[in-house]
């Protein structure tokens, strides 16, 4: 038997742009008693060997689309960019949803020959585009990616083996500029080469890390009807995965007593209008526009202090803030101020006894945020996510 | 170690009294806190953090009692005690209302839109109603200076020096009262004389108690610090003695009860920690505790408040109580109130009890652990069962869908769980009754876990109370190490304890005969150390063969002392006994900067945190905005490593240092380390104001040099050393020139750049310049450009001046290897030569002199159209080119630009350059020319030369842009010297080897070069097609439905790691046998290449397409088309760039050979055309004299191209397709020698004989060749040719025009005279298919 192991170098998370690496492992495994022997070997002078027809790989994402959520029109699969319909290795093989974008299959081996105990090791590599969707599960849809890799045994059909990936991209960010700027300077093409190969890619990360890093503090004073609830003091707008979103709240001359209050990180899965699913022909409910998850939260009961703060982690897992023209996902923090109906007394003559009872209206507040995504490798530590593969043939 | 995080919250208080603060202090439960103001006392509720309950004490009693001071809590929380100025104690009674009454209850709003939405907003946890009032207040003799509670009881210190008892009644216990003046003091209990204070006005200003320690800690106003004692908790007065702590500056003080120690604040900043010495009952200074300078510069001043923060606070108040992870850090357990619960990373999944009750009845105590067993993994934990009232250890099982007690294992113990801990199968567990309890796992038939208890041991014999004991561990190790054991890791079983600090090891000792159960006995305990807080053990699973000194090791983290390793020392083999002296563990201490959490035993690396302070605005609205403190955690590592090393040098256990090294050499930071160990060692000796008896740093040198990293670590530890230290460092054996000539010697060339600088300081200028010299050399010739260029700046920053001055003058900003820094900015402006010297007007004389050879001159040029441009001005061109292939501008306007009296095209603003090229002409005339300018020069000469010679011309390119040669001159004085070329076919191959430029591919023959196994492989290929059918349109008649195109080039971009198939030689065979231009290949690295010149390769076809667009085609023509368009869009872009940037150099500097050679590799016809017609036009504007050197060029361009053809022929098919295109060119070449040859005859018989010679050796002489070879030379007719091209050129010939410049124009004329000329069948060609043009460039 064959047993073909892939590996993602580094980790199942890459950028676009980034170049994947996979290395797919082919060795000879015996036969345990147990398993049937319906496998052909072959037999060379006595030394058993098996041989693997072909083995090729490919990238792929899949585009799963809800039709109840989307309005999935001819022009959105004619749109598609599967052109590569007819290799033997479909991309579509095995697939439900739309292939949307695949690589050129590349061919690893021909005719591989494994002696017995003997394993082989190659490595595949591949350059994702830029212009792809991020990795993402939503509840419209779902854009996922995958290396294929196509497998045949003399004498037996073709295998796939899939090794799942996650593509982050770091689109809206308007990087491109300083690129372009040092092709122009440098003129002599033997002076080229000294710029880095993965410039096109630390560039993103460098300038994520400007827009994140940078502090430009805003005071949010929060209101109701009677007057203040809160000044929210937030020291930016753009997160990082597995960074913290830390704020200041302080009560100090507030009108409004606010009993307690939560935050929550939520994302907002928001199809088009025009992509829209109209049940019956009618546009569906209000509320029923955007696909809303929450992640983590922040709770406090607040009545208790002058100022506070709050801290919440931006989970690694999650897909940071994208815009296709299929699907936007939009980042928020979802805010809700719980306040007394009216003020507590907090003075006294000689005693002061805190409330037994207290009529509160809660009000919510929402605070668009952008959530950008970090390095791979930082991301492929915290999912716990298979990078390796493995098949026996 | 607790750490503050985030901001600091501010607490609202009822506004009521003073806002002053004196006294804020938590009840035993830390469930409530009394917060006392001047008048004012607020009870507040800890979670949430509300105020209960407030009272303000009302003017009458202010002005009778005067302001309140001290406050106290009573254990059970329901009193309160409070002092206060006027020498009065007031009790208040503190109460829960009632278990049905709460507080802050929030009722929602009847409208459905203003209610609560998210659930954590109902809170579950209500806070209760409390009532607070004053029961009484009583007088105190003449005032309370300190208060502390001791179970039912209060002590009060008073001014005039007693301390009182009252109970909670407000009765004093007057028999247990003391009087400094009468309790005895001195300095520890062995002391023969104890004196009583005799001082007047001695009292006590702070005290504190501790259960544990049996006694108080008492502050005396006069500075002096005490500790309280008595034979019995009791505290009679007769038996209380004070022992002193040896400090006057005391001011305030603080006891911590598990570790026993006692801390003394005092007034400059520091705080003394003291044990008591068990045996003299005397304080022992344990550490000093001080502010980091570098948080808290200048003196913060005296100690104002002390307190320990209690380990048992999260553990006891927080809902959280334990957190464990599983080995594979995938899967989380925590115990929170009640319960526990169980998280997994990797589905992000809780598991939590089916049953809510189940959770509810028991608490997690004692720890939480992962046990891995055969079957699955347990989660084991220490519990107290409510509703039983007993103690169990109990196991769950962790994959079951839910948490449940039915499939739990249940073992009950005798008393409290006070610590639990693993060792393979076997659970040790300590109670409150003091006995460690060891228990084996198994695994009974029905997959259920069992304990079974098999040793009990009583460690009440420590005479401690049982909290002190803070850890318990199994571990297999011993005070003899053995040396690597064959059958794996030690199972024995001994036990660490840590008790109040002390690291205990009890070794449990077998029976020597009989291996029964019962006859294990463990040993009395050893101290292997104090002050411990954190030990970690090795895990006997994970014992590294490889690195059995660090595996093996014991890890103490002693807060203040740092960090401890007990080492195992291993014996040598082969003289045992020789080391009987040694014992065979070694205790090495060393500082740590972070607060260590894990340590990584194979890694050789700490993992810690330390703490950040930032400062942010808390809000707009508060008073001072940025001066709320954030305060951050960082995770950090820190590399040990080198501590190691240095302590076991220092006490001449190299050796072992040396064992544990070489375990270690893989680690990415072991140089680091090494660098690290000598830099230590080097900056402590070097800086040393008394003269060091045995200094260490010989030893770390000879230590270091062990390694192959030797000559890096010490040239990085000098680099980052002051300058001044360097002759210390150099002194202690190590020869800087020595070693600058091992890193010339082994090749590593930026070391030895990094030497130079030493060598700079520490040696005459001369000696460092001929350094340079000789590393230049090298680095020129091992293509280290940027080095190289460095270097000459080096070099000529040298002060000729300097020359000869010892003196060394180097500044040490130069950074070899780093990336270039601008250019010149290393350079002082007085022998910065290029502002100085102009850019280069080439002077052959002047050539020819600095050579001292002869030159041949090409003749025929005016100097004016020699003039070589300026470096300024060549950039400039070639900006254009990469600029007008972007912008997908036909190339041929650029290549066209007349070289011939004609001002170069206008410049587009350049980029910034070096100002000053290297003058490797060396024609210019500097101002004041030194001989080692000239040798420099005469360096990079020599060294372009050869490069040259060789054919090299990829180097040549990089070293010309590095050094930014005006190399179009000096390559125009070379033409008939370095850059002619003699093997035409091995320049062309040596070009593709050097830019991994592909051959092109051969479509419609069989290959034959091609081993058995590649065309086995090319078969498969083909055979795979069949599987891979069908796909995109391409428009090539044969096959409507053609294959799927893969992408191919030359570079194989996954070769196989470990042998097997290797796909390189697959790349030029993967030619299917279809004739059509479907291709296969193995896909390609050149991906973004391709996307990147699309365009500009499509506009490219299209010219070509044009220029090439005839009616009809032969079907060689069409796979010569197929060859032209192939290259650009399978190779590497760079490398094309490069190549007609090359292209482009030498055919401006006339060097016709270099330049055909170029073009034919990259397949550019037009290129061969302008070379030929500026062949004909030097012949014809050539002045006689150098007629004959001009036919002599041209002579060689035929002959190259018969001899390329032939070699095409007959060696690489896939350029015959191509060089039948530009064949024509022979017949137009041979023309144009003939009408200037005196003896047509001999030239002709020269070309015969070549070309006879090369058509015998191969027998497959294309019939051009022959027809070429046979046709008269004066007889060539447009005919003869069928070729468009040559066609073109016919008629291009036709309308005589003369000028190599109008290339341009003769293109456009070109095509359109291809265009409409049909085209003539020659009648002695054999029949040819003919095809349309169109479909095979379309």
């Amino acid at each position: 038997m064959i047993e073909v192991t892939a590996n993602l170098i580094g980790g199942p998370v890459y950028f676009t742009g980034d170049k994947i690496s996979c290395r797919v492992t082919f060795s000879y495994v015996h036969q345990t008693s147990k398993s049937h022997n319906s496998y052909v070997q072959t037999k060379d002078s006595g030394e058993c060997s098996e041989v693997l027809g072909w083995a090729s790989a490919q990238v792929v994402c899949i585009c799963s689309i809800n039709p109840q959520k989307v309005l999935v029109s001819d022009s959105v699969s004619n749109s598609s960019r599967a052109t590569f319909n007819s290799t033997s290795l479909s991309p579509r093989a095995g697939e439900r949803g739309l292939v949307i974008f695949s690589t050129k299959p590349k061919i690893l081996v021909c005719d591989l020959k494994l002696p017995d105990d003997s394993c082989s090791e190659y490595i595949y590599e591949e350059t994702i585009p830029s212009n792809l969707p991020p990795s993402f599960r939503g509840q419209a849809i779902k854009y996922s990616y995958k290396l294929k890799i196509g497998l045949q045994r003399v004498g037996a059909s073709v295998k796939l083996l899939h090794v799942p990936l996650r593509l982050m991209t770091w689109q809206n960010l308007g990087l491109h500029s300083c690129h372009d700027e040092q092709e122009i300077v440098v003129s002599n093409p033997f002076l080229k080469t000294n710029i880095s190969m993965n410039s096109e890619l630390d560039d993103p990360l460098e300038s994520m890390q400007l827009l994140t890093s940078r502090r430009s503090p805003s005071i949010y004073k929060v209101t109701n009807s009677k007057g203040k609830v809160v000044s929210l003091c937030l020291f930016k707008n753009g997160y990082r995965l597995g960074e913290d979103i830390v704020g200041t709240l302080d009560f100090g001359d507030s009108k409004v007593s606010c009993m307690q209050y939560s935050v929550t990180l939520q994302s907002q899965e928001v199809v088009p209008e025009e992509k829209r699913c109209r049940i019956g022909g009618q546009q569906s409910k209000l509320g029923d526009e955007s696909v809303l998850t929450s992640y983590s939260k922040h709770h406090e009961f607040c009545i208790g202090f002058l100022q506070t703060h709050l801290s919440l982690p931006v989970p690694l897992h999650v897909t940071p803030s994208f815009d296709t023209d299929m699907v936007a996902l939009k980042w928020r923090l979802h805010f809700e101020f719980v306040t007394a109906v009216s003020a507590l007394n907090w003075n006294g003559e000689t005693a002061w006894e805190p409330p037994k009872v207290t009529d509160i209206e809660t009000m919510v507040w929402d605070l668009p945020i952008v959530i950008y995504p970090t390095a791979p490798a930082h991301v492929s530590k915290a999912l716990y996510g298979a990078c390796e593969a493995n098949i026996l043939l | 170690m607790y750490y503050p995080v985030n901001w600091p919250r501010v607490i609202r208080l009822p506004v009521l009294g003073s806002p002053v603060i004196h006294h804020v202090v938590c009840n035993r439960d830390k469930i409530l806190v009394a917060v006392l103001s001047s008048d004012t006392l607020t009870i507040l509720y800890n979670k949430p953090c509300v105020p209960v309950a407030c009272l303000k004490r009302d003017a009458k009693s202010l002005e009778e009692h005067g302001e309140n001071q001290e406050v106290e809590w009573k254990p059970d929380s329901s009193a309160i005690a409070v002092t206060t100025s006027k020498g009065y104690l007031s009790f208040y009674e503190l109460s829960f209302v009632s278990d049905q009454q709460h507080l802050y209850e929030q009722r929602d709003s009847t409208i459905p839109g203003l209610r609560r939405e998210s659930a954590e907003l109902y809170i579950k946890d209500s806070v209760p109603a409390f009532t607070l009032k004053l029961s009484q207040t009583i007088p105190i003799d003449t005032g309370a200076t300190g208060l502390v509670c001791i179970r039912d009881e209060l002590m009060v210190a008073t001014k005039y020096g007693h301390v009182l008892r009252y109970y909670w009644n407000g009765t004093l216990n007057r028999d247990y009262c003391l009087d400094l003046r009468r309790v005895p003091f001195c300095v520890d209990q062995l002391a023969a004389r104890a004196v009583p204070i005799t001082e007047p006005n001695t009292f006590i200003t702070q005290i504190d108690y501790s259960p544990l320690l049996g006694g108080f800690a008492v502050v005396l106003n006069d500075g002096r610090g005490a500790f309280l004692t008595a034979t019995t908790l009791k505290f009679d007065p007769n038996q209380v003695q004070g022992i002193w702590a040896p400090l006057d500056d005391v001011t305030c003080t603080a006891i911590n009860h598990r570790y026993r120690l006692v801390a003394f604040g005092r007034r400059n900043t520091h705080t003394d920690v003291y044990t008591i010495d068990e045996t003299t009952g005397g304080l022992q200074l344990s550490h000093t505790l001080q502010l980091s300078s570098k948080d808290f510069p200048g003196s913060p001043g005296p100690v104002q408040l002390l307190k320990w923060s209690p380990d048992a606070y999260m553990a006891g108040n927080w809902p959280l109580r334990f957190a464990t992870l599983d080995a594979k850090c995938e899967n989380l357990a925590v115990a929170g109130r009640t319960g526990f619960a169980l998280y997994s990373f990797s589905t992000r999944r809780w598991k939590l009890f089916g049953n809510e009750s189940q959770e509810r009845d028991f608490v997690v105590a004692g720890g939480l652990l992962w046990l891995s067993t055969k079957v699955q993994p347990h989660v084991v934990m220490g519990c107290y069962n409510i509703g039983a009232d007993r103690d169990e250890i109990r196991l769950y099982p962790r994959d079951n869908a839910r948490l449940d007690n039915a499939f739990c294992t249940v073992q009950q113990v005798t008393g409290q769980i006070l610590l639990l801990n693993l060792m393979g199968d076997t659970l040790l567990v300590y109670t409150s009754d003091c006995h460690i309890s060891l228990f084996e796992t198994e695994t009974s038939g029905n997959g259920q876990l069992q304990l079974s208890r098999t040793q009990e041991i009583d460690v009440s014999t420590l005479g401690l109370h049982p909290a002190c004991l803070v850890a318990a561990t199994l571990t297999s190790l011993s005070h003899a190490t053995e040396p690597q054991q064959p059958h794996g890791p030690s199972r024995q079983q001994n036990i660490l304890l840590n008790v109040c600090g002390r690291v205990l090891l009890i070794q449990r000792n077998e029976g020597s005969d009989d291996s029964e159960e019962g006859s294990a006995y463990y040993s009395a305990p050893t101290v292997l150390a104090s002050s411990v807080e954190i030990l970690w053990v090795p895990n006997p699973d994970r014992l590294c063969p490889r690195k059995p000194h660090l595996t093996q090791a014991l890890w103490l983290c002693c807060g203040a002392h740092g960090m401890r390793v007990w080492l195992p020392l291993y014996p040598r083999e082969g003289d045992k006994g020789h080391h009987a002296f040694m014992s065979k563990r070694i205790m090495l201490p060393f500082q740590l900067h972070i607060y260590p959490l894990s340590v990584l035993f194979e890694e050789a690396i700490l993992i810690g945190v330390e703490t950040d302070t930032l400062l942010y605005p808390s809000s707009a609205t508060s008073e001072n905005p940025w001066l709320i403190p954030l305060c951050v955690l960082e995770r950090n590592s820190q590399v040990y490593l080198h501590h190691i090393f240095r302590q076991l040098i220092r006490r001449n256990l190299g050796f072992h240092a040396w064992e544990i090294a070489r375990g270690c050499t893989a680690l990415p930071y072991f140089s680091h380390s090494l660098e690290l160990l000598l830099h230590e060692v080097l900056e402590e000796e070097a800086t040393s104001k008394e003269p060091i008896p045995d200094a260490l740093l010989p030893s770390v040198l000879e230590f270091i040099q062990e390694f192959p990293v030797y000559l890096k670590t010490v040239v990085q530890c000098a680099r980052k050393t002051e300058v001044a230290l360097w002759p210390y460092l150099f002194g202690a054996g190590a020869n800087p020139r020595q070693l600058f000539q091992r890193c010339l010697d082994s090749k590593q060339l930026d070391l030895a750049a990094s030497y130079l600088i030493i060598l700079q300081n520490m040696e005459p200028v001369s000696i460092s310049r001929q350094y340079a010299t000789v590393l230049l050399d090298a680095a020129l010739e091992n293509c280290s450009w940027d080095l190289a260029k460095e270097l000459v700046r080096f070099l000529r920053a040298i002060d000729p001046s300097d020359a000869d001055s010892a003196t060394p003058s180097f500044s040490s900003s130069w950074k070899p290897g780093s990336a270039p820094s601008p250019a010149g900015s290393l350079l002082p402006a007085k022998i910065s030569l290029g502002s100085q010297t102009p850019p280069v007007s080439p002077n052959p004389e002047d050539f020819n002199f600095l050579l001292g050879s002869t030159v041949h001159r090409p003749g025929s040029r005016a100097a004016g159209s020699m003039k070589s441009p300026s470096s300024d001005a060549s950039t400039g061109i070639h900006r254009e080119i990469t600029r007008s292939m972007s912008e997908t501008i036909p190339m041929s306007k650029n290549y066209s630009s007349p070289p011939t009296g004609k001002e170069p095209p206008p410049r587009k603003k350049s980029a910034p350059v070096n100002s000053h090229p290297i003058t490797i002409t060396a024609d210019h005339d500097p101002p004041d020319p030194s001989l080692e300018e000239l040798f420099m020069d005469l360096i990079l000469q020599r060294h372009v030369r050869r490069l040259l010679s060789a054919g090299r011309l990829r180097d040549l390119g990089y070293l010309a842009a590095h050094f930014e040669c005006p190399l179009v001159s000096w390559l125009s004085r070379e033409r008939m010297r370095a850059a002619r070329v003699d093997d035409f076919v091995s320049a062309i191959r040596r070009l593709h080897a050097d830019f991994t430029w592909p051959f092109p591919v051969v479509s419609t023959l069989p290959v034959r070069k091609f081993s058995n196994r590649s065309i086995s492989l090319e078969e498969k290929l083909q055979a795979l097609e069949v599987d891979v059918s069908a796909a995109p349109a391409m428009t090539t008649p044969v096959s409507s439905d053609p294959p799927f195109q893969l992408r191919h080039n030359g570079e194989v971009s996954h070769p196989p790691v470990n042998g097997g198939l290797l796909l390189q030689t697959v790349e030029a065979q993967l030619k299917p046998h279809v004739p059509s231009q479907e291709e296969w290949s193995i896909q390609s690295e050149g991906d973004q290449i391709s996307l990147a010149g699309e365009d500009r390769l499509n506009d490219l076809d299209s010219l070509q397409e044009s220029s090439w667009g005839v009616h009809s085609i032969t079907t060689e023509a069409a796979s010569a088309a197929s060859a032209l368009c192939d290259p650009p869009l399978k190779a590497n872009a760079q490398a094309e760039l490069q190549l007609r940037y090359l292209l482009q150099l030498f055919t401006e500097a006339d060097c016709l050979d270099w330049a055909l050679v170029l073009a034919l590799v990259l397949r550019d016809a037009m290129a061969v055309l302008r070379l030929v017609s500026m062949a004909r036009s030097a012949l014809t504007s050539c002045q006689p004299p150098n007629q004959a050197a001009t036919i002599e060029i041209v002579t060689r361009l035929r002959d190259a191209l018969l001899a390329l053809s032939h070699w095409a022929e007959t060696d690489c098919q896939g350029y015959r397709p191509f060089m039948n295109v530009i064949y024509g060119q022979v017949g137009i070449l041979t023309k144009l020698i003939l009408p200037h040859t005196n003896g047509p005859l001999s030239l002709l018989l020269e070309a015969n004989s070549t070309s006879e010679s090369a058509s015998q050796g191969s027998g497959t002489k294309s019939r051009h060749t022959s027809v070429t070879l046979l046709t008269p030379l004066d007889r060539v007719t447009e005919e003869d040719m069928d070729i468009p091209v040559f066609k073109a050129n016919g008629k291009v010939d036709k309308l005589n025009l003369p000028s190599e410049g109008a290339a341009l124009q003769l293109t456009q004329q070109l095509e359109q005279s291809t265009k409409k000329e049909p085209v003539i069948q020659q009648p002695d060609e054999p029949p040819i298919t003919q095809q349309g043009s169109g479909c095979i460039i379309s």
